[in-house]
């Protein structure tokens, strides 16, 4: 089996930025986490999974140009690099392989 | 640049410790959000929403890495916590000391806080609050009507807008065959959509069906204690003696104290309807308030469409004739709540009360900051040469600094831990004493608190620590070295908090000594009667007398039984009666035959009614108050008033007719026998514990009489008043003595302290020279006798002028301020005074001059 080095939250910061694609920013992957997951997810935390995925080169990130809605302030866009997509179909294998060997009658 | 509404302290804390590479992007991304919750949820909720962020963000892969933190750290550790904590222990008194006066003023600017949030946050438990109007009536030159025509709400509610009506009434509840007065609120189920409720299981509470009531905590309790309620009838009787069983559909949480509605029970408004036999569309019957939600309007349209109900309404209330509707924001009509006409509803702190809070808690503050800075440059005094040689040693000013500020933070640390043990008691004893609990703790979010907290932390420790850090770490070591260096103490600023602190101290001292006598003198005057053993209750009907007095006769604890129609101390009626041409204003008392005896009214001449009415019919009794202002013996004269002509059977001495506050002195009193047929009451004297009594007449009562409540109080209910009113006046002048003097004391010690030490010298020369003790303390003293000397007048004179008005507008009787009143509290101050620094002054007094004078 395979160590992906990737935590639950950290997947799922890894999957909003592929959903949002062009405009995955801080806010919007924020709004988008806190949409699907129903609760409330804090800027904090998120700065901490994207750090830590930006270490693990999960993750990589551009600025894009000055904009005039947040105060004159750039957004910081995130994409994922291979490596970082690799890990996330890794770990979606060895799910997928896990749920194939759960029993149907534990869901009857 | 920020964004205008974005809160500027939480900005400014988050650009201070966040990382430049990351500033750009985070705040970037919080203001996007920012404007967004705006939209979504409002201003407040958007501000608080970036706050809690901010917070949450204080982590430290966000933060600055500056390598000043760990390095200091390692060293801090070691060796500046060492030092700190050696240099408590070398002066732990003074500390102590300054510790505890921080802490009590760090409580106290807690509740200083808490008034302040207490009004700026009223109504704001409501989260739909913004959408939520109550209507107003302006009328051409009287009070607004706050209250408003049942048929408002429904003549909206008919063109879509969604209006909801809101009543309460004072009912009874029946439990064990006994009744318990209580009100009940009565509301359309759309009132509990917009002002929501929750239950104690977490669940919004809605209104669905007419048999159903909804309770709150409180109530339960009392009706079932500690059974989970739901389920249960509640048995109401109305006050047309209509009885109806509600179920209990759920129990409620109270709001907190700051919102404006506040009820035991609630049920759907059609019960009023049923029960008081209202009509919906009814103009000219009123309730408590309508209210409406234009989250699915607008205010044009409701404002629209209230013009058009204007014409209907002045139709059926000409007495009432409004010139417009108002709508107010629920956020902005408490303030003004205590000035409409017809007023029903909680509103917020007058706003002398909190300003007078607030800026009481700064003062004292303050004066604890000012102590502590004084403090610190004294002790910093015996350590010249330890910063001399630790720059010698290479440590440079910034270390010094750092010392002192950790030092000093390490003191306002220890204040707070100190001061949330303070709190924890002093908070409930403060809810206790006030009317309404205002440090609501449980109801405030956690990071507001800790904003608070950090805020007041960083303020306090900014102002006592900074000063004398940078100036302490200033010295170069050679003067120090060479013992040219003046400390510099004048403080003048010091000085004269501490006249103004003192002037405090006087007036707090001399108030609580009036208050305690005053609240003596109260419960010892003489009230004309007897009040101790007798109980009062209330008649639905004069028929009820003679069924009541049969059982009460066979009680063997209740020794007389009287009908009456006026009660001595609770009412009677004003009129005008004629003696020989000349008019006389009275007080006109009807009472039972025997009613006078039983009270204990005391007969200077003549005698008491005879037992029968027929007899008595045609008799007075009056006061000697009375017969000196007609100026002439009136025993079995003829008296004129109501056209009749009565015979003054006796001439009693004066009683008091109210409880004695306020204007209600002593009057001319005439005293009539009242026919049976015009009983009010049935007063009854009794011997033993007459709560043991009241309890078992509420019982034999409520055989009699199931359908009605039981009102019987005893005749000490006059005292209610007043009582209530002393035991105020003395804690609050107990309170703010204890903290004035203990605050005020503890900066005088510092003052005298940092004297001695900078002219310590002098007074070596002084005594070598030939000075003596007492010339040296009395030099010590000079700040002392000024400070006393000055605070003493406006203190006293203050004193006497507020203590002297308030008791003339609050009680009918009062003791008069003397001199006992100003000298005895005077000398209390100044053996107070002396107790805690004269010691230190003597001390100075009688030293070696050699211990002084030594260099080394």
């Amino acid at each position: 089996m395979k160590e992906t080095g990737l935590g639950e939250f950290q997947e799922i910061v890894l999957l909003a930025i592929l959903i949002l694609d062009e405009n995955a920013y801080g806010a919007r992957i924020q709004n988008e986490m806190s949409h699907r997951l129903g609760r409330t997810i804090s800027r904090g935390a998120l700065h901490a999974a994207l750090t830590r995925l930006t270490e693990k080169n999960f993750i990589e990130s551009t600025f894009g140009g000055a904009t005039t809605e947040r105060g004159g302030r750039r957004k910081r866009f995130y994409s994922v690099t291979n490596l970082g997509k690799s890990a996330l179909t890794d770990a979606k294998t060895i799910r997928d392989e896990m749920w194939t060997l759960v029993p149907k009658v534990h869901f009857q | 640049m920020r964004h205008p509404d974005i809160p500027k302290w939480s900005y400014k804390l988050f650009k201070g410790f966040c990382h430049t590479d990351f500033f750009e992007e985070l705040q970037g991304d919080l203001e996007e959000n920012f404007l967004l919750n705006i939209e979504e949820k409002g201003k407040k909720a958007a501000r608080r929403i970036y706050r809690l962020e901010i917070l949450k963000l204080i982590r430290p892969s966000v933060m600055k890495k500056t390598k000043f933190v760990p390095q200091a750290l390692g060293r801090l550790v070691r060796n500046y916590m060492l030092t700190s904590v050696r240099s408590v222990k070398h002066n732990p008194g003074y500390i102590l000391s300054n510790i505890v006066g921080l802490a009590l003023a760090l409580s106290i600017s807690t509740i200083g806080y808490f008034y302040y949030r207490f009004n700026d946050t009223f109504n704001e438990h409501y989260t739909q609050a913004e959408y939520l109007y109550k209507i107003h009536g302006l009328r051409a030159s009287e009070a607004t009507l706050g209250s408003s025509s049942i048929a408002l709400g429904p003549a909206l509610q008919a063109t879509g807008i969604e209006a909801m009506r809101y009543h309460h009434e004072t009912i009874a509840v029946r439990q064990d065959n006994r009744l318990f007065q209580e009100s009940t609120v009565f509301a359309d189920p759309e009132y509990l959509l917009s002002f929501e409720l929750e239950s104690v299981s977490g669940n919004k509470i809605r209104i669905s069906s007419a048999d159903e009531i909804f309770i709150s905590q409180d109530m339960s309790t009392k009706l079932f204690g500690d059974v989970y309620p739901v389920g249960e009838l509640v048995e109401i009787v109305f006050p047309n003696e209509k009885e109806r069983s509600f179920v209990i559909k759920d129990v409620f949480k109270d709001p907190p104290q700051n919102v404006s509605f506040h009820f035991p029970m609630i049920t759907a408004f059609d019960n009023y309807l049923e029960f008081y036999e209202v009509e919906a569309n009814d103009w000219s019957a009123y309730i408590d308030g309508t209210f409406v939600n234009i989250e699915n309007s607008s205010l044009s349209q409701v404002e629209a469409q209230l013009d058009v109900l204007l014409e209907p309404h002045n139709r059926y209330n000409t007495d009432r004739i409004l010139e417009k509707f108002r709508l107010d924001n629920v956020l902005t009509w408490p303030a003004f709540e205590s000035t409409l006409a017809g007023r029903s509803f909680w509103n917020t702190l007058h706003p002398a009360s909190v300003v007078g809070t607030v800026f009481t808690a700064i003062a004292i503050l303050l004066l604890a900051c000012f102590n502590f800075i004084n403090t610190s440059i004294a002790l910093s005094g015996k350590r010249l040469k330890e910063i001399a040689v630790r720059k010698v040693m290479g440590g440079n000013r910034k270390s010094t600094i750092a010392q002192f500020m950790i030092e000093n933070s390490l003191m306002v640390f220890s204040a707070v831990i100190v001061s949330i043990v303070i709190s924890y008691f002093l908070i409930p004893a403060y809810n206790s004493l006030m009317t309404q609990e205002i440090v609501q703790l449980d109801e405030v979010p956690l990071e507001t608190l800790i904003y608070f907290g950090i805020v007041l932390i960083a303020f306090v420790t900014l102002l006592s620590g900074a000063y004398p850090s940078f100036y302490i770490s200033r010295f170069s070591s050679l003067q120090i070295f060479r013992d040219k260096l003046v400390l510099s103490g004048k403080n003048r600023l010091m000085v004269v908090l501490l006249t103004f602190q003192f002037s405090l101290c006087f007036y707090n001292f001399v108030s609580l000594y009036v208050n305690v006598d005053n609240s003596y003198y109260q419960e010892t005057l003489d009230r004309g009667y007897d009040l101790e053993q007798v109980i009062n209750v209330p008649l639905y009907g004069p028929e009820q007398m003679s069924e009541l007095e049969n059982r009460l006769n066979q009680h063997p604890d209740i020794l007389n039984v009287a009908g009456t129609t006026n009660t001595i101390g609770f009412n009677f009626e004003e009129k005008t009666t004629t003696h020989e041409g000349m008019d006389y204003e009275i007080a006109d008392l009807a009472v039972g035959t025997n009613y006078l005896q039983l009270m204990g009214a005391r007969l200077i001449k003549g005698s008491f009614f005879s037992n029968q009415y027929e007899a008595a019919s045609k008799h007075i009794i009056i006061n000697k108050m009375l017969e000196d202002q007609i100026g002439q013996d009136l025993l079995n004269k003829t008296l004129k008033y109501e056209d009749q002509a009565y015979t003054v059977v006796g001439v009693v001495e004066d009683f008091n007719l109210k409880p004695m506050m306020f204007d209600n002195r002593i009057k001319p009193t005439i005293i009539r026998a009242s026919p049976d047929s015009a009983y009010q009451y049935a007063a009854f004297e009794v011997q033993g514990d007459i709560n043991t009594v009241n309890s078992e007449v509420e019982l034999i009562w409520y055989e009699l009489f199931p359908q009605q409540l039981y009102k019987g109080f005893s005749q000490e209910r006059v005292m209610r008043g007043i009582r209530e009113t002393n035991t105020i006046m003395i804690y609050i002048n107990m309170f703010s003595a204890a903290i004035t003097i203990l605050i005020s004391a503890l900066g005088l010690y510092t003052l005298i302290a940092l004297k001695i030490q900078r002219r310590s010298k002098e007074f070596g020369i002084r005594k070598v020279l030939g000075a003596s003790k007492k010339v040296i303390v009395g030099l010590l003293g000079r700040d002392l006798y000024w400070i006393l000397g000055i605070a003493i007048i406006p203190g006293l004179a203050s004193a006497y002028f507020v203590n002297d008005t308030v008791f003339d507008i609050i009680y009918a009787y009062h003791i008069s301020i003397g001199l006992k009143h100003l000298v005895w509290p005077t000398i209390g101050l100044f053996a107070i005074v002396i107790g805690t620094i004269g010691y230190k002054m003597f001390q100075t007094g009688k030293l070696n001059p050699v211990e002084q004078l030594r260099m080394e």
